[in-house]
């Protein structure tokens, strides 16, 4: 087990690694402690990935994660029952529906994609602005009218409180609202519970950040703009957004190590390019 | 041990063996007498091979001929109006028969004798020469070992290819380098310079690895050509590869959250379904070597209860009881295949290892303040403790034996080799308390210690990173 920036001893070669008791470079001590995660789902498999990572380089930090959209992630900080609030925004600032979260500090961990999705079986490629603000508030209600099969369209939202939501109406929408109930309109608590509703829905339209697109929907451009890391790249792509693990001030021990570990480039180049993230230097040039 | 006094240990220890060298090859060694200059010829471990090079002692100091030098080192040796010029790896040595001193990279440095031309060879000082081209001098079994071989640095997430030959990864910034070093000469070759792949996951036939690039799509690499090829442009997420023990399919966790199974042939493309029982969060994926009986984690998540009505009043609550990481085995060689559940222990299980899915073994990381230990558990759900010297920081499995790297204080660490049916327990090495991880392919072994990988070259630990 790696321990994790552990000091770097000068003493002689073959000595330090043969001579044991005559060595006077003592070890250092491992780092102890626990970290409770809560908040975005849209960050849990970075998290859980990066966990995985964090705990044979520090068996004896204790990691507990959970998820129930963004902002249980600062509520949970605030309330003092997690150290990391996992959240798609700067919750240390005001953003459309959501005060600030004074006191808490924002570390960036990842840039995410989010994506407008379709039942498997839409035969829609590309929608725009409008017509994603005309869809996601009940304006425009049938596939027919944006170029599909003549059916109602089911539009998929996320709950109050979800960070995709809040990057997808700010981003995607450009700040026009939701609609909120009716026959062809359903809440999803989770990006796993989007994912499931468009999947087996026909006739949905929902969103849901990149690394969740499976083969069993479809991705739609945006204003004819595929929504990958390419065009994020490019800045053709707009919908995407940084996300946070907030902290109660500035984090220290554990926690700080777990956070610098994700925003380390050997995790940033490495598994979180494999999940589909998009690595913060990326988006930094 | 403060750098002038190994220093002043290494040219004692250097000059005794020139001595000691001479002494002994006296009998055997052919000598020519010209110009009243015995030459003799002695052998030297020139970047630990041995090499026979030309000798003249001058005033007690023995010196070497720079051509037989230059010649095992392969460095560059041109003579031009009467100077000798010695180029390797960006050094250069320029010397003159008669001079007292040399010029190194275009620098003065002094002789103690001066450059002597015996029958039209020159002969220097062995040490002004080395270490004017970047070398370095040490004794070896009563020889001069002069090495040339420049050791890498930064290197990381060192594994075995096959014996004697390990990968590591050098990061730089928003790329990597894959190197490829030869554990007995810490010689290293470049295999892959990337941005974009993933891990490289060595197959057990040691003759490729494996990767993904960011979209997703299976690379395989031949170790021996460095040349990769696509085996699959699949898009799906792949948290892990595992290559089949024979060493002909892959089979990795799918998705972005780990929940499905699945089996790639890189002969063809095909990726198969192996599980999708919905499970999400599987980890440490080992499969069986028939590719029936697949070993691993699933984590489970805490139960929130919230209401976001309003925000302000925080009404969030987490339950983490019975979550954690737990170890399932799922047998998919019968008609309708239900992962069990081996363990229900609140310990962390990392490491999780098993050969055969008869047996699985892992850290136990006990909540609180306890020792890590090494806990097996069978497919009956039978959980038994396996070794507890220590405070474990690490298992491998390989050739059928458990190798455990454990911390045993403060300032000392060691390596035990278990045999995982009896449990018997064998110390193979006491090592420093600063080793902080290890590699073995079967009871070859090699650690990190302080940003470096050393091997096990004869008796010694010998860095072959830096």
């Amino acid at each position: 087990m790696k321990k994790w920036f552990k000091s770097l001893t000068t003493i002689a070669l073959a000595v330090s690694l043969t001579a044991v008791g005559a060595s006077a470079a003592g070890a250092a001590s491992s780092l102890k402690g626990s970290v409770v995660i809560n908040g975005s789902s849209a960050l849990l498999p970075l998290t859980l990935q990066a966990k995985n990572e964090f705990q044979k380089l520090n068996p004896k930090v204790k990691i507990s994660a959970s998820a129930a959209g963004s902002i249980t992630g600062p509520q949970s900080v605030r309330k003092g029952i997690a150290d990391i609030g996992a959240v798609d925004w700067d919750a240390s600032l005001d953003v459309p529906g959501f005060k600030k979260f004074d006191g808490q500090v924002a570390n960036p961990v990842a840039v995410t994609v989010f994506a407008a999705i379709v039942h498997k079986d839409v035969k829609v490629d590309s929608l725009t602005t409008k017509q994603l603000q005309d869809i996601f508030s009940g304006k425009i209600t049938n596939w027919k009218d944006v170029g599909g099969d003549d059916a109602n369209i089911v539009v998929v939202n996320r709950k109050f409180g979800s960070g995709t939501r809040v990057n997808f109406q700010m981003k995607a929408l450009e700040g026009k609202e939701f609609m909120s109930k009716g026959d062809n309109y359903k809440e999803t608590g989770s990006s796993g519970e989007m994912k499931t509703a468009v999947e087996s829905t026909p006739n949905a339209i929902g969103y849901i950040d990149l690394p969740y697109v499976t083969s069993k929907m479809k991705a739609v451009k945006i204003n004819n703009v595929a929504p990958n890391e390419a065009n994020v790249l490019n800045g053709t792509y707009k919908v995407w957004g940084i996300g946070y693990f907030m902290t109660k001030g500035q984090p220290s021990g554990a926690t700080k190590a777990f956070i610098e570990y994700i925003q380390s480039e050997k995790f940033q180049q490495g598994s979180l390019k494999k999940l589909k993230f998009i690595p913060l230097s990326a988006v930094k040039k | 041990m403060p750098m002038s006094m190994k220093k002043a240990i290494g040219v004692t220890l250097l000059a005794a063996a020139v001595s000691t060298s001479l002494v002994s090859a006296a009998s055997a060694a052919t000598t020519t007498k010209a110009a009243a200059v015995q030459v003799q010829q002695s052998t030297f471990a020139i970047n630990y091979q041995a090499s026979t090079i030309r000798t003249v002692k001058q005033s007690g100091e023995t010196l070497v001929a720079v051509r037989d030098i230059a010649a095992a080192l392969n460095a560059k040796l041109s003579v031009h109006n009467g100077i000798t010029t010695v180029a390797l790896d960006g050094h250069t040595v320029d010397l003159k028969a008669g001079d007292k001193k040399i010029t190194v990279d275009g620098n003065a440095v002094n002789l103690s004798q001066p450059v002597k031309s015996v029958n039209g060879t020159a002969f220097i000082a062995v040490r002004p020469l080395v270490q004017g081209l970047g070398g370095t001098l040490a004794t070896s079994g009563g020889q001069i070992a002069i090495n040339t071989i420049k050791l890498l640095a930064g290197a990381e997430n060192p594994r075995f290819v096959r014996a004697g030959q390990i990968l590591v990864s050098v990061p730089a910034g928003e790329s990597r380098t894959e190197y490829l070093i030869d554990a007995k000469t810490g010689k290293s070759s470049e295999l892959l310079k990337t941005t974009d792949a993933s891990d490289l996951i060595v197959a057990p036939n040691g003759a490729k690895a494996a990767y993904t690039d960011s979209t997703g799509a299976v690379y395989v690499i031949d170790l021996a050509t460095k040349q990769s090829a696509q085996v699959s442009a699949d898009t799906s997420i792949k948290a892990e590869l595992v290559w089949a023990a024979d060493s002909s399919l892959l089979y990795f966790l799918q998705g972005d959250k780990g929940t499905v199974i699945a089996q790639l042939d890189p002969a063809n493309g095909t990726i198969k379904t192996i599980l999708d029982d919905k499970v999400d969060y599987k980890s440490s994926l080992n499969v069986s070597p028939d590719g029936k009986k697949f070993t691993y984690v699933v984590t489970a998540l805490g139960k929130v209860t919230s209401d976001a009505t309003n925000v302000d009043e925080d009404k969030v609550s987490i339950d983490f009881a019975g979550t954690g990481g737990q170890v399932y085995l799922v047998d998919v060689s019968v008609e309708k295949p239900a992962a069990v559940k081996l363990t229900t222990t609140s310990d962390d299980k990392l490491f999780l290892q098993s050969a055969d899915g008869s047996a699985a073994y892992y850290v136990s990381v006990p909540e609180g303040d306890g020792n890590a230990s090494v806990v097996a558990v069978d497919k009956d759900a039978k959980a038994s403790a396996l070794f507890g010297e220590g405070d474990v920081l690490e298992i491998a499995l390989s050739g059928g034996k458990l190798y455990v790297l454990t911390q045993v204080s403060d300032s000392a660490t060691a390596v035990y080799e278990v045999d995982p049916a009896s449990g018997a327990k064998t110390k193979l090495y006491d090592l420093s308390g600063d080793v902080s991880g290890f590699i073995a392919n079967g009871s070859e072994i090699a650690v990190e210690n302080g940003g470096q990988v050393y091997a096990r070259i004869g008796d010694q630990w010998k860095p072959i990173t830096k």
